[in-house]
């Protein structure tokens, strides 16, 4: 492949930047992690998530194990964020070369959080929902379950590739306190693939659908009161739920997703390369409240959303550099209705797009410096029917990091990097904009077992209105063979 | 060439895979509904038919956290409420001073009503009709049926109690006690009072007089609950008590009310939350086919959800009351003002945040 592999800071900087195409993401997960070092460039398949292009970013077996801790501490919480969040989590990842034609890779995830001192919300992330559910009490919430995740890729001629992608996952939650709610969460996540790809490289196009189906189940309960709920249409209105000794919700969202992928090397001219991703995709989601046995549906939510990821980049070899141009356009629409009459509730217009700069280059045999600035902006309207709110704003953003890596001798590296984030944020964050610091150190040995390394990361968000920050402590360790 | 054609193939495949299968959306947005209501006197109940002006109209939902709003008729009778959010909602008038006719000339009045108001249209238009007071006498005043707070599926100390709100002294004999199921036709378990219905002079209840009704006439409070919860109706007025029940307890120092249907083998209890109860002055002999709707004295309708389909005919109660009502809350449900009845028990009762054994709330015992 003689494609110049863009950075995964670069990738980073992609999602925060358009943060708001990825709610159409399934809900429960992420992407499979599974890069095995820091500063490891990112591959065709993490750009265009297309599975038939897997295999050409991976070109060797291995196994990843990684264990992570992470700590949020919120001191500018929401009214219905929790106060501390603490995570930990296990992954096993196996890259498996079957043959000169065939690839299979699997990964086993198990994740726990616990939310501390979270009011009211008996969802996950209270402020993702437009249907939320919540109780009057404040309490400690853990949120556990595994994730399996497969992915076979096989070539179907010397040009042709296809594959199939497969994600299952069930997630459990325990409310600590009345009203004891306990959900449940199952995911499925199918995706099959096709890519053409040109004999010496230079060329790779694909197409992925995806289907994915997510089925949610809450059950509030109390041993000696009824159950006690809300649900929250909006942010602004509420609709109470009739107390009765188990109180249920409901939420089923179907959705599908297509997407399209254009790698060119010496596009015009040599030494320029041009990726392109083109994501289109939509969700329904039904949601049902009341009782088990006579649930009323109250909402129908459905998001349509369109994305257009491109970046251009020019790799200069006598300076052993590489300087990229980054340009996405999101457009997102929201509409819910109410589950028993035919009218809006409420709905989201919402398109942004963002520009940035990126160089990379390699002054000094042992170093590597990537540096990139970027500006974005989005236009957002919000309205709610029901609760009389309209929010209708342009919110701008900036981003600008710098990463070093640094080969310390022939089996370690070390990682550092800092970023900061200037962004106007929606309005239920109640601040006019954010200030975000991030910085990380990391660090890899290769030993005689395999390689070893550590990453340690910390956050910091501050509002501009507000001297309550938040910020978020993360170390992981990591073993590859 | 070929490139490009493999590019926009994909591409066309693509916008295919992606077409979308959702529901459309609506053409209207929340927040346009208009609900039009025409208040009216009901009509044969007075023998007149005549909008009311000057009447409070109010419009709740509990689907919301809205407050209610509250407007006043104009000289057609008519009020409107415009850009609502899409809901169920409750329209209740109160006309005041009202000159209702009696067997002596008019006497000024309260005039009450409600209905529930389940659009289907942009525009709802309604007629609300009022009624006046029902004529004093018997009445069932409160009822305590959802049990005090436990962890046990304690809900023994049901009671029920009674109200004579006519001036004149007023006799128990023979009255049935019922809790009904979907409809008159439907008794479920029917109770009775001793004594000969209608023309029985032997079980008084005074004017203004309290009579309670124990489920089981027992010191819940004390014997089970520590004096930490429930009530004490060992002082209750009468207990229903089943024969053919070997655990039912029966208080010696309390006389009975009896089961009178056969194949029925358990005391007298209702559901906490959800139910109807029925007095009836005991005419009805064969209660197997249901009640006389002309032996009816007072009837209940109870229920905590708020999508609750009524099961007793609106003759009987317009409305009912319990919308929230929790199992196991130690609420009971009371008339606001002893023997206030409009024949509507979402109007005539509300939640009480403890039971009153013997007495009205806010008033001393």
């Amino acid at each position: 492949m003689k494609i110049c592999p863009i950075s995964m800071r670069s990738l980073v900087f992609l999602l925060i930047l358009t943060s708001l195409s990825s709610a159409y993401e399934n809900q429960l997960f992420q992407d499979i992690d599974f890069k095995y070092q820091d500063g490891y460039s990112i591959t065709d398949y993490e750009f265009s998530r297309n599975p038939a292009v897997f295999n050409m970013g991976v070109d060797r077996d291995y196994n990843l194990y990684r264990t992570y801790n992470g700590l949020l501490q919120n001191n500018n919480k929401r009214l219905f964020d929790p106060s501390m969040n603490r995570s930990y989590g296990v992954s096993f990842f196996s890259n498996k070369i079957l043959d000169q034609k065939s690839t299979l890779a699997t990964a086993v995830v198990f994740d726990w959080s616990k939310h501390y001192d979270e009011y009211g919300s008996l969802e996950k992330n209270f402020y993702e929902h437009y249907f939320a559910f919540a109780d009057s009490t404040t309490g400690n919430t853990t949120y556990y379950g595994p994730r399996l995740w497969i992915l076979y890729n096989r070539d179907i001629s010397d040009q042709l590739v296809s594959a199939l992608q497969i994600e299952y996952g069930i997630e459990r939650g325990l409310k600590d306190v009345y009203t004891e709610c306990m959900t449940i969460f199952r995911n499925v996540n199918v995706k099959l693939g096709i890519a053409y790809h040109s004999r010496d490289g230079s060329f790779v196009s694909g197409i992925f659908g995806r289907y994915f189906d997510r089925q949610g189940k809450y059950e509030a309960v109390d041993d000696l009161l009824d159950a006690v709920n809300f649900t929250y249409i909006g942010y602004h209105v509420y609709r109470p739920e009739n107390p009765r000794s188990s109180n249920n919700k409901s939420d089923w969202a179907t959705g599908h997703e297509a997407g399209l992928y254009f790698h060119k090397g010496d596009f015009l001219l040599k030494g320029i390369e041009l990726r392109s991703t083109f994501l289109l995709g939509g969700f329904e989601n039904t949601i049902k409240t009341g009782s088990s046995s006579q649930p009323i549906q109250v909402g129908y939510w459905v998001r349509n959303a369109i994305d257009l990821e491109n970046r251009l980049a020019y790799r200069i070899d006598e300076f052993r550099s590489e300087i990229g141009l980054v340009y996405n356009i999101n457009s997102t629409t929201d509409w819910a209705k109410h589950g028993q009459f035919e009218v809006n509730l409420l709905d989201n217009n919402s398109s942004s797009y963002d520009l940035g700069l990126d160089l990379k280059t390699k002054p000094f045999k042992m170093l590597i410096i990537e540096a990139g600035y970027a500006i974005g902006s989005g236009d957002v309207e919000y309205n709610e029917y029901t609760g009389d709110f309209t929010f209708d704003e342009k919110l701008d953003r900036t981003r600008l990091y710098i990463d070093g890596d640094i080969r310390l001798n022939s089996i370690s590296n070390l990682y550092l990097g800092y970023e900061n984030i200037v962004e106007e944020p929606f309005f239920y964050w109640n601040t006019p904009e954010f200030n975000i610091s991030n910085v990380y150190l990391a660090w890899d040995r290769l030993f005689v077992i395999g390689r070893i390394g550590f990453r340690v990361d910390c956050s910091v968000w501050n509002p501009s209105d507000s001297g309550q920050n938040i910020k978020y402590y993360g170390i992981s360790l990591n073993f590859s063979k | 060439m070929v490139k490009n054609t493999v590019v926009s193939i994909l591409l066309t495949i693509m916008l295919m895979i992606n077409s979308s299968c959702f529901k459309e959306q609506p053409n209207f947005n929340d927040g346009n509904l208009d609900v039009s209501i025409y208040v009216k006197i009901k009509s044969e109940f007075y023998g007149i038919n005549e909008c009311l002006d000057s009447t409070e109209v109010t419009l709740s939902t509990i689907e919301y956290d809205v407050p209610a709003i509250v407007a006043t008729t104009d000289s057609n009778g008519h009020v409107r409420f415009d850009g609502l959010s899409w809901a169920n909602y409750y329209v209740s008038g109160l006309r005041k001073q009202y000159p209702v006719p009696t067997e002596s000339g008019f006497e000024k009045a309260e005039l009450r009503g409600g209905k529930d108001v389940v659009p289907d249209n942009e525009v709802y238009v309604d007629t609300l009709f009022l009624t006046g007071p029902q004529p004093p006498g018997i009445k069932l005043n409160e009822f305590y049926t959802c049990g005090p707070p436990n962890n046990f599926y304690y809900y023994s100390d049901q009671y029920f109690e009674l109200y004579n709100s006519s001036n004149d002294t007023l006799y128990l004999d023979g009255i049935q006690f019922c809790r009904m199921g979907t409809g008159l036709e439907n008794v479920t378990y029917i109770f009775q009072f001793p004594g000969e219905p209608v023309v029985g002079r032997e079980y008084p209840i005074y004017s203004k007089q309290f009579v309670v009704c124990a489920r089981t006439a027992f010191n819940h409070k004390r014997y089970v609950f520590n004096n930490r919860t429930s009530v004490d109706l060992s002082n209750a007025d009468w207990e229903f008590y089943n024969e053919s029940d070997p655990t039912d307890y029966n208080n010696p120092d309390v006389p009975n009310i009896g089961n009178i249907l056969d194949g029925h083998y358990i005391d007298f209890s209702v559901n906490l939350i959800t139910d109807v109860v029925l007095i009836a002055d005991g005419s009805d002999e064969n209660y197997l086919d249901g009640i006389d709707i002309n032996s009816v004295i007072d009837c209940v309708e109870y229920s905590s959800s708020p999508t609750h389909i009524k099961e007793i005919e609106e003759e009987l109660d317009y409305g009912y009351i319990g919308i929230g009502m929790m199992t196991y809350c130690g609420k009971s449900i009371e008339r606001k003002t002893p023997g206030f009845d409009t024949n509507n028990s979402t109007i005539d009762f509300e939640i009480n945040a403890k039971p009153t054994v013997g007495y009205q709330h806010g008033r001393s015992k």
